[in-house]
């Protein structure tokens, strides 16, 4: 009896144990998650990661850059308070981490995927890979000219280093080492592109990912050296960077055929509100719907004074495109110097005029702006005038009207109301006649060309906006000094979220003492 | 029933002549002081027929044969059965019976051991306790009755969770439900409700509520470490053993019992709601946008003269500091006309009396060879809460054969069928959302008239430009659709779950060898599920799509299984041996699919999936894990009153990383029962020293330590991405690390006694969402980083303070104190934020080195001297520079108090139990005062409430004025408040702000200066919530046997009960303490409208035959 008692055991944990520890291995993983994954499918992954700051994302705007960017730019209406220009750190840290979580891993795992894959899948992989750098060195410049030296070289590695966390923690890169790698990476993308030859299959293959370009391969070369300009323009006042800036400019603006740039509102780069998924107005996803963003409690659709007085003095076409009158008819912006009181009573006995339902808030189709015709032709403008590469003012005019039509076509798209006729051309030439517009009328050329960005970028882009004001300081906008406050005046730079501080401390040494509110980007000199 | 035939026909006979041959008399004493012993109960074996003796310890008893034998029983003697044998006088001498000796209980899987080898705490419930006053699930019939055991059942009746936390909260962020075992089968149980209204609006059940009372022969609770530790990482949070009746050790052969309980609920502590002022906000606010006048009236034209001659309050405002209930006719939002009268019962009015029945029948059996108990329970519910119901039909069996000597073969089958019609949906919208405010004048009748039209679409608003029914349009514009809607959805639509459950096990005991047993089980928990959402077309089809079906079917399931060899011997005269060792084995699977329609339904009220206006949308998938141990106890004792006990279990596990996902759980315990071992005196007749240590665990979630890809697809385009938190192929079980030390005694025959424990626990390795520098491409890391330590004492008395022949009084109470600390988080970080409440107003966070759960808010700002600074708008100024701990959730006591009173046949029971600190925060209470909905906004609002007297100068500014009009001829005003505190230059405060715009903007959602929202304050919304509630009471009455007997019952007992009938104490007002749901410890602490409490009274009728 007792040998079967033992025999019994034995074959109960042997028959156990055998057949058990490859069934545990087998159920570890969760079934609702892939472990395999494409060149190709990380691709659409870089490009989906920072959607929600690419299209018109309630998020985006409610919480991250109304409140920051768009009361700092005064392409919003806003209320004064007591320290209002010290910026609400979680909001930011949001938009922080995204890129971190977003474009930077995934492109990293994109990068380790394309290292792995043989070398024939390289060579016909190519473009997949050229075209994600393109895009996250686009995220990448936002985030430097946002916050200026930031963990960029090392960063997004923790998987990379199997979960190492202390391997992981990354140095910080200053923000002109940053621009000088994407810059020389770029110009070699740029000639890579310039004569690159995809097999019709992964042209194909490459187009079913694309739904920035549809897999436009010149839309995507004019993509890349447009975001040359613009990061080229945007570090030109920095001494170290001034040569490089000139020689690029001229050979990218002196070479259209090789290094095309966006010409006009067909070759916008952004991402179009499509259903079912990337409508802002009845997305699926409340997250998205572009309506709270700017209407939720009646505060971040209020229009600013500058805009409405630029607009309404020199009869801008984009006016009744882009604002709601007040409940006169009459179109009026919040003015930042009066006193909050002041503010609130006109704002709620309906005396402001709002950012226009029709274009912005109800627009079921409000593109996710990348670069635009307009901005394209405001950098060449500025080359032009600066480096007396071409005739400065017809590009800053093909600005101007490139904004308007875009304006016009955005208001079409909209279903809320029946869409505005087209402005008349002899309203625009007028318009472009008027003394705080007139190229010829003017001697600050580049003020000229600077409000026209702003009110080009405005809203749609507010990272831009914020960007190009802080560098060209044009238009000079008045703003409520908070003298109570540590920061008076709007900040020049975010500061780094707590999380770098206190869990890369070590790292974050080297910045701490450019890390405030005060401290400009490098590219910001004046 | 051959039996009741018998008895039948024998208590018909009896009617006609006495069958009575012989009487027996004599006297009892006890052997212990030679006294007479009155209230002994003496039974003719076999029969009903009994008597008891009297003060001097006499009784007579006519027995129907001199061959019968008589039992002698009384509590705390043993019992002697003496056979009459033909004498007629017997005199007895009943012996002490040696209290807790013998006594064997249950413990982890399912081994017995004697109670006094046991070397730690567990808590016993018996069936008599479970079933008294008509629970419909056992797990709220065990309020009050373990130490240091906390119940909370979700409000929303029958269907709504029951959770359990034993010894405090064991973990940071995981599952805090102890495991649930049924006659040795773990079963499925589950969390419940831990995403807030949005994540899923309905009150959820779980697995434990299945389970029916009346089957239910005792509850175990495994309370610590070393009681649990068999069960590895399932134990982390305890263990709840529920043994089911079967047919063993009743009376032989046949036996029937029938229970019926049924009683009737009603919404009960509801709030104090002031019945003054009708709806309307502020003067300024009242005329600028309303255009009402300055008392808050609207005027309406009604019969078209160009005069506007009807007044109305302002029906949109979600505030009631409207114009005063006057009793004038006005103009209702629904077109009629209506005086102008508070309507202090339109809360009660929304809920319904709900009903509930149960009714149970079971048959035992019982022989040498076999027995069995067959039972069938029907549930039929019916909760507060407007277009519910619900029904269960419980079968259990549970049978036993013995083939031959050696083998028993045990088989338990519970089968639950149950039907649930649109559960109970949380009030959030009502209560925590302006937009369902009902005001002070609103009859709950208009609303029950209007969520609905004539042609059976939904109600159309006052500016419905298309509806087919014009006239019966909303005539004015209100506040309350959120009201209406949550009418239609669960009065129009349905939603309907049907569950199948089988948990059934199949046991089989082998002698092998000479005290060797072996024992193998096998078990499973499977539920089949369906669920059909059908919500009808709220609009014509020419005007909208609207309505949606879906259906879901799941399919739950755990097979187990154990193997266990047993042996129980002695070594030596002095020394007993118990060794048991074996397997044990779990499969746990979920599969799910389900389709709904997109788009609307292209046919009105056509519910089926064909109807879908668009492709229908689907959903699918599974989970699986499984999970198996070996393990062994060696148990040790010592003349039969030393005992040492060690356990040990290896377990492997699927939801760890495969590297490391083996694991071992040790535990030792030993008892010392000094009252044999040493010399005592004699009214000590038990006394234990018990100290134990174990390690138990807690897993990670399944699969959160993977990591894999995301896989999405934007318009058609697939994509893969990293999710933004990175698993972790290193994660062990958290570890709880447990000591405990007890003493138990017993009194005076047993008429008192005390257990004390206490218990010492560091739950190590806690598995957290360690928050990383997202820099390194991730936001959270999953890592066992944080240390939580619970220490505790928890205190058990009992005691027969009056026992004589007709009146035995016993009383028990219970208590636990627990002391929780985090003892160590994620190094860099200062704290952990486990909710997030009004978008930042209000946090629930942890700190290292304190009590987990304190709740964070911005509080009034205060100079130097501590003074509060009030704002320039006369309201106090709120310091949003850091946020201050305004309390911890942590309850530090519960406990509770029982009470059986039985004079002669009559018996009254009563249960109390309470709970001492832990704050709550209050959505409901803070929303409703910021509106003016509670009696105590009254207060400043006129002259007879407090209200200072002002007059309005020519800037707008409130200026304080004694005289009738103002010096200009102003008018003036009764409704001012200057709150106590200093204005910002440090001068005391005179600016006078008016009651309205004081309780508007002080107790209002969010708090936050850029929102305009500048002087909210949430510290306002915390409570203590502190309460002794009086839970549960029956009054039973059991017919003399002589009159049961006739009809061929045993024993009848008809009882009166109630539930939750009111509070000793509370502290928490206008609320229920326990109104909050989620079985997640961080919810418990946010109340954010879920569903009114309620009181329940009905009878039992408990029937043996």
């Amino acid at each position: 009896m007792k040998r079967i008692v033992l025999i019994a055991m034995i074959a109960l944990v042997t028959t156990l144990n055998g057949c058990r520890q490859s069934e545990l291995e087998e159920l570890y993983p969760d079934p609702g998650k892939t472990s395999k994954a494409t060149v190709e499918n990380f691709f659409t992954g870089v490009l989906q990661a920072p959607i929600n700051y690419v299209m018109m994302h309630y998020w985006r705007l409610f919480v991250v850059e109304s409140p920051t960017l768009g009361h700092y730019t005064q392409v919003l209406g806003w209320v004064n308070s007591e320290k209002q220009y010290i910026p609400d750190a979680s909001a930011l840290n949001d938009r922080w981490k995204n890129f971190y979580t977003g474009p930077m891993v995934q492109y990293r795992e994109l990068q380790k995927l394309y290292e792995e894959s043989s070398e024939v899948d390289k060579a016909d992989k190519r473009i997949f890979m050229l075209a994600a750098t393109i895009f996250f060195y686009d995220q990448t410049e936002q985030i430097v000219d946002m916050w200026g030296d930031i963990p960029w070289s090392e960063a997004g590695k923790l998987k990379t280093n199997l979960g190492d966390l202390n391997k992981s923690l990354p140095k910080y890169d200053k923000g002109e080492e940053i621009y000088t790698a994407m810059l020389d990476d770029l110009k070699n993308i740029a000639d890579e592109l310039a004569d690159i030859s995809v097999p019709a299959f992964y042209q194909n293959l490459f187009k079913a990912q694309d739904f920035l370009n549809d897999g436009d391969l010149t839309l995507w070369k004019k993509y890349c050296n447009s975001l040359r300009l613009r990061m080229l323009m945007r570090v030109s006042g920095v001494p170290s960077f001034q040569s490089r800036v000139q020689s690029e400019v001229a050979a990218i603006l002196g070479n259209p055929s090789k290094y095309p740039v966006v010409d006009n509102n067909n070759e916008n780069i952004m991402v179009d509100a499509k259903a079912p998924n990337l409508t802002t107005y009845d997305n699926p996803d409340p997250g998205w719907r572009i309506t709270d963003g700017f209407e939720t409690w009646g505060m971040y659709n209020l229009a600013p004074k500058a805009i409405i007085d630029h607009m309404v003095t020199n009869g801008d076409p984009r006016l009744p495109a882009m604002f709601d009158p007040n409940v006169n008819g009459d179109y009026v912006g919040v003015d930042p110097l009066e006193n909050s009181a002041d503010q609130n009573t006109k704002i709620s006995n309906g005396l402001m005029a709002r950012y226009d339902t029709a274009t912005f808030s109800r627009n079921n189709f409000y593109p996710g702006w990348v670069i635009t015709a307009a901005e394209v032709s405001f950098l060449k403008a500025e080359a032009y005038l600066k480096y007396s590469l071409g005739d400065a003012k017809a590009a800053y005019e093909t600005g101007v009207k490139q904004s308007i039509e875009l304006y016009y076509k955005i208001n079409s798209t909209g279903t809320f109301r029946a869409p505005l006729a087209s402005p008349d051309p002899a309203d625009i030439d007028a318009y472009l006649q008027q003394p705080g517009v007139s190229w010829d009328a003017n001697t600050d050329k580049l003020n000229l060309i600077g409000t026209q960005k702003w009110l080009n970028t405005g809203i749609s882009q507010m990272p831009q906006t914020w960007a190009e004001l802080r560098r060209l300081n044009k238009p000079l906008l008045q703003f409520m000094v908070d003298s109570g406050s540590d920061q008076p005046n709007p900040p020049v730079r975010f500061v780094l979220p707590d999380t770098e501080k206190k869990l890369n401390s070590e790292n974050y040494k080297a910045v701490q003492s450019t890390d405030n509110l005060k401290t400009k980007v490098f590219w910001d000199i004046d | 029933m051959r039996k009741i035939i018998l008895s039948w026909i024998v208590c018909f006979s009896m009617l006609g002549f006495t069958l009575a041959q012989h009487t027996v008399t004599g006297k009892v004493v006890s052997a212990e002081d030679g006294n007479p012993l009155p209230g002994v109960a003496i039974l003719e074996q076999g029969t009903t027929n009994g008597t008891i003796t009297n003060l001097d310890g006499d009784y007579t008893l006519k027995v129907s044969s001199p061959n019968a034998s008589l039992v002698f029983s009384f509590v705390g003697m043993e019992t002697q059965t003496i056979p009459i044998e033909g004498k007629t006088r017997i005199d007895v001498t009943l012996k002490p019976s040696a209290v807790g000796l013998e006594e064997v209980v249950v413990t982890a899987l399912g081994i017995k051991r004697q109670e006094r080898a046991l070397g730690y705490a567990m808590s016993s419930i018996t069936a008599k306790d479970i079933t008294k006053v008509g629970s419909t699930n056992v797990g709220s019939a065990l309020y009050g009755k373990a130490a240091g055991v906390r119940i909370s059942t979700a409000p929303g009746g029958a269907t709504s969770a029951v959770t359990i936390n034993i010894r405090g909260i064991n973990s940071i962020s995981f599952g805090s439900q102890p495991l649930i075992v049924v006659d040795g089968v773990p079963i499925r149980n589950g969390e419940s409700n831990n995403n807030g209204y949005w994540g899923d609006p309905r009150i959820r059940g779980n697995g434990l509520i299945d389970i029916n009372p009346e089957d239910i022969e005792s509850v175990s609770i495994l309370k610590g470490a070393s009681a649990s530790a068999l069960y590895g990482s399932e134990a982390g949070n305890g263990v709840v053993l529920i043994t089911t009746k079967s047919g063993r050790g009743g009376q032989k052969g046949l036996g029937v019992d029938f229970n019926m309980t049924y009683t009737q609920e009603k919404v009960a502590f509801t709030p104090k709601y002031q019945n003054e002022y009708g709806p309307g906000y502020d003067r300024v606010t009242n005329m600028v946008a309303f255009g009402a006048d300055e008392d808050g009236w609207l005027w309406e034209d009604l019969n078209g003269d160009g005069v506007k001659e009807t007044p109305r309050p302002i029906y949109r405002a979600y505030g009631q500091f409207g114009p005063k209930f006057d009793g004038r006719q006005v103009i209702g939002w629904d077109g009629k006309m209506h005086p102008y009268v508070a309507q202090p019962d339109n809360y009660k009015d929304f809920y319904r009396t709900g009903l509930s029945g149960i009714y149970n029948i079971a048959v035992t059996q019982n022989s040498d060879k076999s027995n069995f108990r067959l039972s069938y329970t029907r549930t039929d519910y019916k909760g507060i809460q407007i277009g519910g119901n619900h029904y269960k039909n419980s079968f259990n069996l549970n049978g036993q054969i013995k083939v031959g000597d050696r083998i028993t073969t045990d088989l338990v089958v519970n089968y639950i069928d149950q039907f649930t019609h649109n559960r109970p949906e949380q009030i959030n919208r009502l209560t925590c959302n302006y937009g369902g405010f009902f005001s002070r004048f609103d009859d709950m009748s208009w609303y029950f008239d209007k969520y609905k039209t004539s042609k059976g679409y939904k109600y159309d608003m006052y500016n419905a430009s298309q509806t087919p029914t014009p006239d019966e349009k909303l005539k004015y514009h209100i506040r309350a659709y959120d009201l209406m809607d949550f009418m239609w959805r669960q009065l129009e639509n349905s939603y309907d779950e049907y569950s199948d459950r089988l948990i059934g096990s199949l046991t089989t005991t082998v002698d092998l060898y000479k005290g060797i047993k072996f024992r193998g089980r096998v078990a499973t928990d499977y539920t089949s599920g369906y669920e059909q959402t059908k919500n009808r077309n709220e609009r014509p089809l020419a005007l909208a799509r609207s309505g949606y079906f879906s259906q879901n079917n799941s399919v739950y399931s755990i097979v187990y299984g154990d193997a266990l060899f047993l042996y129980d011997g002695k070594l030596t005269n002095d020394f007993t041996l118990t060794l048991n060792a074996g397997v044990t084995g779990r499969k746990e699977s979920y599969r799910y699919s389900g389709v709904g329609t997109n788009g609307g339904l292209s046919v009105e009220d056509w519910f089926h999936i064909n109807a879908s206006v668009n492709t229908p949308n689907g959903w699918t998938g599974y989970t699986d894990l499984i999970k198996y141990a070996y393990l062994g106890t060696v148990g040790l004792g010592f003349r039969n009153y030393l005992f040492i006990e060690a356990t040990g279990r290896q377990e492997a596990s699927s939801t760890l990383p495969p590297k490391s996902n083996s694991f071992f759980y040790p535990s030792i315990n030993g008892s010392f029962i000094y009252s044999d071992a040493l010399k005592l005196p004699s009214w000590v007749d038990y006394g234990k020293i018990r100290v134990s240590w174990g390690i138990v665990g807690n897993a990670p979630q399944q699969y959160a330590a993977n990591n894999a890809y995301n896989q999405g697809s934007l318009n058609g385009i697939v994509y893969n991405s990293l999710p933004s938190n990175y698993g972790n192929d290193q994660i062990k079980p958290e570890t709880k690390h447990e000591f405990e030390v007890g003493i138990e005694n017993k009194f005076f025959k047993n008429r008192l006694g005390f257990e004390i424990t206490y218990y010492n626990s560091t739950i190590k390795d806690q598995i957290l969402w360690l928050t990383i520098p997202s820099t390194v491409g991730f936001n959270q890391m999953l890592t066992n980083i944080g240390e939580l330590n619970n220490t505790g004492w928890e205190f058990g008395f009992y005691g027969s303070p009056v026992r004589t022949r007709d009146i035995e009084w016993q009383l028990r109470t219970n208590f636990g104190f627990n002391h929780n600390k985090v003892v160590k988080l994620m190094e860099g970080m200062d704290f952990l934020t486990h909710s997030n409440i009004d978008a930042g107003a209000a946090l629930i966070i942890s700190k290292p080195g304190e009590t987990m759960g304190d709740i964070m808010c911005y509080v009034p700002a205060r100079d130097a001297q501590g003074r509060m600074i009030v704002d320039d708008n006369g309201l106090y100024k709120i310091d949003f520079s850091e946020m201050k701990k305004v309390g911890n959730v942590i309850p530090k006591i519960v406990g509770g108090i029982g009470s059986t009173l039985t004079y002669k046949n009559f018996l009254l029971d009563f249960t109390i139990d309470y709970r001492f600190g832990g704050d709550i925060i209050s959505l409901t209470n803070y929303y409703a005062k910021g509106a003016g909905m509670w009696e105590e906004t009254l207060k400043y609002r006129d002259a007879e409430h407090g209200g200072l007297s002002y007059y309005v100068d020519a800037s707008d500014k409130l200026i304080r004025y004694d005289g009738a009009t103002g010096p200009n001829g102003e008018k003036v005003y009764h409704d001012g408040i200057i709150l106590p505190g200093v204005k910002a230059d440090g001068t005391p405060n005179d600016i006078v702000v008016d009651a309205p715009n004081y309780y508007l903007n002080t107790f209002t959602w969010g708090a936050n200066p850029a929102w305009g929202i500048p002087n909210s304050r949430y510290d306002q919304a915390v409570f203590e919530n502190s309460y002794v509630k009086f839970r549960e009471l029956s009054v039973g009455y059991t017919l003399p046997s002589s009159l049961t007997s006739k009809i061929g019952c045993n024993r009848l007992t008809i009882s009166l009960i109630g539930r939750n009938l009111f509070f000793l104490y509370k502290t928490i007002p206008h609320l229920d303490p326990e109104v909050t749901i989620g079985s997640y410890w961080v919810n418990s602490a946010i109340e954010s409208g879920t569903n009114a409490a309620t009181r329940s009274f009905g009878f039992s009728v408990r029937a043996n035959f």
